[in-house]
């Protein structure tokens, strides 16, 4: 449960350091966000993996197999980490920068999602 | 380890700037750019080594 007071400490203390820093030096303002980012990142990611470790014990038991798991996986971790990407380039000011990186990261989603969807027409066609 | 990290880029900041304005009252202007550039490069490596860090995560929690 400290887990969420860490965050949000390392949240604010990230904030005003990062408005100190912006008038006398922007870019160092910039890169402290990103750091305030990833740290925030990491603090939260940190209890995924027992979450994981339940859904794989928990596909097991269905029978789906491991492979479309996965492809889930890493679908979310693109997810997560254009997310971040195009957050620090919203902070850096070109907008279209970050809709670059979220348009990349969608792509990359689409292309690792065609194997689920081929599971699953397969899966209705044997089913009809 | 993760607070610090956060104190100590704030801290070349800060020391940066005070010394940027020192050299500029002095007439020292090119020296002033060459210390914001060297804190911005200090900074940029310790953001390399965040980064290490995210990607291993990202690498063993999500099966890259």
């Amino acid at each position: 449960m400290e887990v969420v007071y860490k965050i949000i400490g390392v949240g604010i203390i990230t904030a005003v350091s990062a408005i100190t820093l912006r008038q006398t030096k922007p870019e160092l303002a910039l890169i402290l966000s990103i750091v305030g980012g990833i740290v925030i990142f990491l603090l939260s990611v940190r209890g995924l993996s027992s979450v994981f470790s339940s859904i794989t014990s928990l596909t097991e038991r269905t029978g789906l197999d491991q492979k479309v798991f996965e492809a889930l996986l890493k679908i979310v971790g693109v997810g997560y980490l254009t997310e971040i990407a195009s957050g620090v380039c919203a902070d850096s000011g070109s907008s279209s920068l970050a809709n670059y990186v979220s348009l990349g990261g969608k792509i990359i989603i689409l292309v690792l999602a065609m194997p689920i969807i081929n599971n699953l027409v397969n899966l209705i066609i044997s089913i009809l | 380890m993760d607070v610090n990290i956060i104190f100590k880029i704030a801290g070349i900041g800060i020391l940066a700037s005070v010394i940027c304005t020192i050299l500029k009252h002095s007439g020292k202007d090119e020296l002033a750019t060459v210390v914001t550039l060297a804190s911005v490069v200090i900074c940029l490596l310790m953001v390399l080594d965040m980064i290490n860090e995210l990607f291993q995560t990202m690498r063993t929690l999500f099966l890259f």
